[in-house]
């Protein structure tokens, strides 16, 4: 070859350009889902370009909110960078569109009162989650206990970082306040690496790693206090959740025990948008599950049972970490 | 027509030997070896870009974009095959996550472990190829050629890199041999698009650019044809570099993907971002339009830039060279103390000397860059123009790109150039380059440790995870208060560093042996 350099430039410029292309193209989004129930069973028929492995579950009692808000205000402090919670966010949403979930909403302060007002006047509290990455909560909503009245109507809030309510801010700077403030003395991690390690576990299929119970919520510590908590994630000989959810009134807490700083955080962010799009939560019970390998255009799935009014059916693609997913409540 | 004899005589070819050979050193190494947590990288990156989350919408992928795409071709080829097992999660190995030792849970599977090692190796049998062509051509020595194809080919730490560690340096080191080759071949445009696609890959061929620069003008001449050559070369880079980088301009991403790059300087995208804006930008180049503009009328008006160029040959213009360089590393060095003062408030002076150590490896930069462009001073305008000098400087050019202990993949640029030029030029190198390519291959195999079985524990029952939990128990444990992979690295990253300056420290005592010779 006369000039191999030129051609291997182009192959070069040729491999970036498929890669390009391939990131371009939705392959798993443009995957349809077509479910049917019948009277002795479900069948599920997932068509797409290219083959994956999947998982199914059907959850009983889950519950999907509809409005996601995130509480992201440049005008206060925060223990976290606002560059970090912007990051965090457009991560969530990136993970929350390959889930076929709605993204969130920036919501500043104002907006977040606002909103909170709005609900639990109109009563759709039910319906709003709001997601907190700034290891600190807005005094606004704190002071007047209006963040407490409004989970307690109903509504859900996800949170990371220390513990909630340790840090309160507003535009006079970061203050202490409460750390027992929704959750008793001594059910909350206090970041120490310790409670990462040394210990046995017990898994379940989302995981977020067992270091994430540095500020994780000790579930079996809260449920002994008579507050009903699950783990989602993995659980250390001490009690404490690498990922937990546990009831606050009428509404829920969900604490995903890590910082917003920690290393590749998205790796944990899909676990909170796989428990955001299916609802899974304290009165989630997965009564059917099941996993394949989808083949090429296409793959019929039966599912061999019979699903009520209500259930839910999350279905995942791709190993182990999720290239598309959706839910479909029936 | 293919015949027993002429397959018999074609095996016994020298280079056919050495590549066969490297070939099933490879293709033996990569199913059983691989460095879990990068691989797990670009596991999950894979996962996202099937399913259409670009490259930086979630907060997961840091290099610029080259490697992005490449990882979503291969993940694409590995969906048609197929293989849709990317990896799994290994349970023993949670209570290990978070600490100072990086492991993760997440293993790769040895399937797409193998698949997006296959391009990386066929990246190492082009470079070896181009490697061979270029001294066979300009030697006419089968013998040197094999021997500086073998030097690159059979390179413990080329082998480890692509066929172990799946990082990507590799495909920086073919885009920059093809520039310089491109560049021979005096096709400038072609040359200036692959050293962009070379710095897009891996950043550090950009210290090179004075260098390059310096050939083209040693080439073309001093003078208004050098500087419209350099020119091409130049368009040619940025029009790549506009292309590589489009779909990160146009989603907003820009300095997102620039995050390894500036990330080198001590600062981060968001900072960058927030000083370079497009005022900023314009003002720059309003500047060097300018600049041009004044030296295009002072030569045209007095002739200044033909009396620089004839006098930068002098000693006294020498002399003048390197004082200035001094003073720039200088004001340099306080500038970046002044920031780090300032960036940390000036509370302390430990807080101070902190942030200073963290700018430690801009600071080195620095300091690479001035020895780079002296380098290329020296090129062009002083001494001869033999090959053997051009190939000199080339070489230590490279050599000197490195001067903060750096990660074993970075190094890998260095190997092909000082083994073109041991084989060529000088002979004594080889020793040095295979000590060093040994030093840091073992450096990097001890940093991945126990991670390199991982897969094939998950995937095979050869090994069990079991057996591999002591040694990560050993990588996490803590000499006191010193975290056992900081000894690790320190014990490894030292000696790979020595072997690492051995190599100029060689050609400097060859050279005087030389000169005594003569």
């Amino acid at each position: 070859m006369k000039n191999p350099e030129i051609a291997i430039l182009a192959v070069l410029v040729a491999v970036l350009v498929a890669g390009w292309a391939v990131i371009q193209v939705d392959i798993y989004g443009g995957t349809s889902v077509k479910v049917t129930a019948g009277d002795d069973g479900t069948d599920v028929r997932i068509d797409g370009l290219l083959p994956s492995d999947y998982h199914y579950s059907i959850y009983s009692g889950a519950d999907v909110s509809s409005e996601l808000y995130y509480w992201y205000d440049e005008s206060v402090e925060c223990r976290s960078t606002h560059q970090m919670q912007s990051d965090f966010f457009d991560s969530m949403d990136a993970l929350l569109k390959v889930r076929n979930h709605e993204a969130g909403k920036r919501a500043d302060t104002q907006a977040l009162v606002e909103m909170m007002e709005r609900t639990i006047a109109d009563g759709t509290v039910s319906k709003a989650a709001v997601y907190f990455c700034g290891d600190v909560l807005p005094k606004a909503i704190m002071e007047d206990g209006l963040l407490d009245q409004w989970i307690r109507a109903g509504g859900t809030v996800h949170w990371t970082g220390n513990a909630m309510g340790a840090y309160v801010t507003s535009e006079a700077g970061i203050e202490n306040w409460n750390p027992a403030a929704f959750f008793p003395e001594g059910t909350v991690a206090d970041g120490s690496a310790d409670l990462a390690h040394n210990h046995t576990y017990w898994s379940q299929r989302l995981m977020p790693t067992l270091s994430q119970c540095t500020n994780g919520l000790n579930v079996t510590a809260l449920n002994e206090n008579g507050i009903r908590a699950v783990s989602l994630g993995l659980i250390n000989d001490d009690g404490f959740s690498s990922y937990a959810v546990c009831d606050y009134g009428s509404g829920r807490i969900y604490v995903l025990g890590m910082y917003t700083s920690a290393v590749f955080p998205a790796y944990y962010q899909m676990v909170s948008a796989d428990v955001i799009a299916s609802g899974i939560d304290t009165d989630t019970v997965e009564s059917f599950s099941g996993d394949g390998k989808k083949g090429y255009w296409g793959t019929d799935v039966s599912i061999d049972y019979s699903p009520s009014a209500g259930d839910v059916l999350y279905l995942r693609l791709g190993s182990p970490f999720v290239n598309w997913a959706t839910t479909h409540a029936f | 027509m293919l015949t027993a004899s002429s397959l018999s005589s074609f095996l016994k070819c020298p280079i056919v030997m050495v590549i066969l050979i490297g070939l099933v050193i490879r293709l033996v190494v990569a199913p059983l070896i691989t460095f879990s947590n990068d691989v797990a990288f670009w596991m999950f990156i894979a996962g996202t870009e099937e399913g259409g989350t670009g490259l930086y919408e979630t907060t997961s992928y840091h290099y610029t974009p080259p490697w992005g795409y490449v990882v979503a071709v291969g993940a694409s080829v590995c969906s048609l095959l197929g293989i849709t097992d990317l990896g799994t999660f290994a349970d023993e190995l949670l209570p290990y996550t978070g600490g100072e030792y990086v492991v993760l849970d997440a293993v790769p599977s040895i399937a797409f472990s193998f698949m997006l090692k296959v391009p990386l190796i066929v990246v190492d049998l082009l470079v070896a190829l181009l490697i061979h062509r270029f001294v066979s051509g300009r030697t006419g020595d089968e013998r040197k050629a094999v021997a500086a194809s073998a030097m690159w080919f059979l390179s413990p730490l080329v082998i480890v890199e692509s066929s172990m560690h799946a990082m990507f340096d590799n495909i920086a080191v073919l885009a920059i041999i093809v520039c310089f080759l491109l560049l021979l071949d005096r096709r400038y445009v072609l040359a200036g698009a692959a050293f962009s696609l070379s710095v897009l890959v891996k950043f550090f061929p950009v210290f090179l650019t004075f260098l390059l620069i310096a050939l083209v003008l040693k080439r073309e001449g001093v003078d208004s044809h050098g500087a419209a050559c350099v020119g091409r070369a130049l368009a040619g880079a940025i029009a790549a570099f506009v292309l590589i980088e489009l779909p990160s301009l146009l989603a907003g991403d820009f300095w997102q993907s620039l995050h390894f790059i500036i990330s080198r300087l001590g600062f981060t995208a968001e900072e960058v971002g927030g000083i370079i804006t497009v005022p900023v930008v314009a003002a720059i180049l309003l500047v060097v339009i300018a600049a041009v503009a004044a030296v295009w009328y002072m030569e045209r008006s007095r002739g200044t830039l033909s009396r620089i160029v004839s006098e930068a040959g002098t000693e006294g213009f020498h002399r003048r060279v390197r004082r200035g360089l001094v003073m720039v590393f200088a004001v340099a060095m306080i500038a970046i103390l002044a920031y780090s003062f300032v960036s940390v408030g000036g509370n302390t002076a430990y807080e101070v000397f902190s942030s200073f150590g963290m700018r430690f490896v801009t600071v080195m930069s620095v300091l690479s860059l001035l020895i780079e462009f002296y380098l290329a001073y020296r090129l062009l305008f002083l001494g001869d123009s033999s090959e053997k000098r051009v190939a000199t400087v080339v070489m230590l050019s490279v050599a000197a790109i490195f001067l903060w202990p750096p990660a074993p993949q970075y190094v890998l640029l260095i190997v092909p150039f000082v083994a073109v030029y041991a084989a060529m030029h000088m002979p004594a190198l080889s020793r040095p380059l295979l000590m060093f390519s040994a030093a840091f291959a073992v450096y990097d195999i001890m940093m991945s440790n126990a991670s390199a079985l991982f897969s094939l524990a998950e995937y095979t029952g050869w090994i069990s995870m079991d057996s591999l939990i002591p040694v990560v128990e050993f990588m996490c444990s803590y000499i006191g208060p010193i975290p056992m992979v900081g000894v690790v690295m320190a014990v490894f990253g030292i000696i790979s560093y020595i072997s690492m300056l051995y190599i100029p420290y060689t050609w400097y005592r060859a050279r005087e042996v030389l000169h005594e010779e003569s």
